[in-house]
């Protein structure tokens, strides 16, 4: 379900490219810090994406800090972390640990159980602290699994309760910019899942799985991409309607970029880098 | 507001987007409640600052959604809004007079009454293999009312496939698409150029050496 939300990195000055590194940096050391050495296992674009945002937004102190990393032991990596990085931390735990109990449902995989028992305590401390998300999260996550057993193709209905989840954890704290922050996270949400759902489409027809277009024209189609750049079009609508003006070429590189990317490695491998609007 | 929201920002008339979003961010730094603990004025000066922005970034979305060409406010907030009348225009009371289902009747009513959902259950009793382009067209409405998107703009895409010549259809299926057509400006006038295909592998390692995470919910280092 992750991943989709990525920078398109031949597009990003090498300042941008060491910001947006920082950042997730930055958001892997909230982690550790926070839920454990394990927990950074969890790590996704995706929060390092809202990490990012909602630090345009809210402008809170950044913490540098530099220093050898488990992943690139022998060059020194530098990074920053603020209050917005160690909610993001928080989120990607409640997330990360909502997916491994998804998986051990579906599959009764008990390695899935068994993965996600470190982090049980730490799911639910932050689901305590951040109890508006993590309800919300929860109660989804159940109507998307019990959608996914019925097999009820309603791509709206499905979509809709991802973009909710998302809609809340772009919610960083009740304020001017809530209401805004919501329809973002919504439309990003049910963009995510249905680009996933694109993807994985042809696959889902092949293995049985469920995937809620199945009773949608053929993937390659058009169509998709007319659905997948609607819900765009209201992403960044919303994100337009935020004051933000730092690191607004990286978040514009990630929502009318980097976001296409598995679109494009799947449907036209062979592309060279072309404008868009063709 | 009793001011001018350009005064309560300090920008011209013709300030562009990104001095409007600095100008805004200047006066929070100095006006917000968090920085200025000791000043009770302080919250009803932020919401001043606030409304400005709001006031200049929705004027700006009016000035552009009456056709003065698609930039930051050509996006369609219409279909997903209360404000629109689906049902406007001379084509909808000619229509009337011929027979039609009584589904369709049904889900008309139910659909100027605002009882969207209920306008679907009704367009569920036509099998799908007797289902036309009134159909279509009436589903397209109720879903685009109830945020359906994805259905939305599919079931006015067949509307228009199956009659192309009516303007009806036409309108519906070029304003669903309009938030479309908004990202597509949106992109170009950013200078946006689209991935690569064949270069997704670099794009996810940020280093040269394999980085932690590529798909997003995996737990093995991956790379």
């Amino acid at each position: 379900m992750f991943g989709y939300v990525i920078i398109n990195q031949s597009d990003l000055s090498e300042e941008e490219l060491l910001r947006y590194r920082q950042c997730y940096c930055g958001l892997c050391h909230s982690l550790k810090e926070r839920s454990g050495n394990l927990s950074r296992l969890m790590l996704t674009f995706d929060l390092t994406f809202l990490t990012l945002l909602l630090q345009a937004l809210y402008e809170k102190e950044e913490r540098e800090n530099a220093g050898p990393c488990i992943i690139h032991p022998f060059k020194k990596q530098s990074w920053w972390q603020s209050e917005i990085t160690d909610y993001a931390a928080d989120m990607t735990v409640l997330l990360g640990y909502q997916k491994l109990m998804d998986d051990w449902n579906d599959d009764c995989n008990p390695l899935r159980l068994w993965e996600s028992l470190p982090f049980k305590r730490h799911y639910r401390r932050i689901a305590q602290r951040y109890p508006r998300q993590s309800e919300v999260l929860e109660d989804r996550m159940a109507k998307l699994s019990f959608m996914e057993i019925q097999g009820e193709q309603d791509p709206d209905k499905a979509a809709g309760l991802f973009g909710d989840i998302m809609a809340e954890i772009f919610v960083y704290q009740e304020d001017y910019w809530s209401d805004t922050l919501r329809k973002m996270g919504q439309a990003l949400g049910r963009f995510i899942y249905l680009m996933d759902a694109v993807v994985d489409l042809e696959k889902d027809r092949k293995t049985g799985n469920y995937n809620p277009l199945k009773e949608l024209p053929d993937a390659k189609d058009n169509h998709y991409r007319d659905f997948l750049e609607m819900l765009l079009g209201e992403t960044v609508y919303y994100f337009d309607r935020l004051p933000i003006v730092d690191d607004v070429q990286i978040i514009k590189n990630i929502l009318c970029s980097g976001v296409w990317s598995e679109y494009m490695r799947k449907f036209y491998p062979d592309s060279e880098e072309s404008e868009k609007g063709e | 507001m009793d001011q001018d929201p350009y005064t309560i920002l300090g920008v011209s008339r013709d300030a562009t987007d990104e001095e409007i979003k600095t100008a805004y961010r200047n006066l929070a730094k100095k006006y917000h409640p968090d920085r200025n603990p000791d000043d009770p004025n302080a919250a009803e000066k932020m919401n001043q600052i606030n409304a400005a922005y709001d006031a200049i970034k929705d004027g700006a979305a009016n000035y552009y959604s009456q056709g003065n060409g698609y930039s930051n406010g050509g996006y369609n907030q219409y279909s997903w809004s209360q404000n629109w009348n689906p049902f406007g225009g001379a084509y909808q009371q000619a229509y009337q007079q011929t027979q039609e289902r009584s589904e369709y009747q049904a889900a008309y009513h139910f659909i100027v009454a605002a009882h969207y959902q209920e306008a679907l259950n009704a367009l569920s009793g036509v099998p799908s293999g007797e289902r036309t382009a009134r159909w279509y067209y009436l589903s397209s409405v109720a879903n685009s009312r109830l945020g359906n998107r994805i259905q939305a703009l599919e079931h006015a895409r067949i509307a228009v496939q199956m009659e192309p010549n009516n303007s009806s259809y036409q309108q519906l299926y070029a304003m669903l698409q309009q938030n479309g057509v908004y990202y597509q400006s949106y992109t170009t006038g950013n200078d946006m150029s689209m991935p690569s295909g064949d270069r997704l592998c670099t794009s996810l390692c940020l280093a040269s050496v394999c980085c932690s995470l590529c798909g997003g919910g995996n737990f093995f280092l991956c790379c």
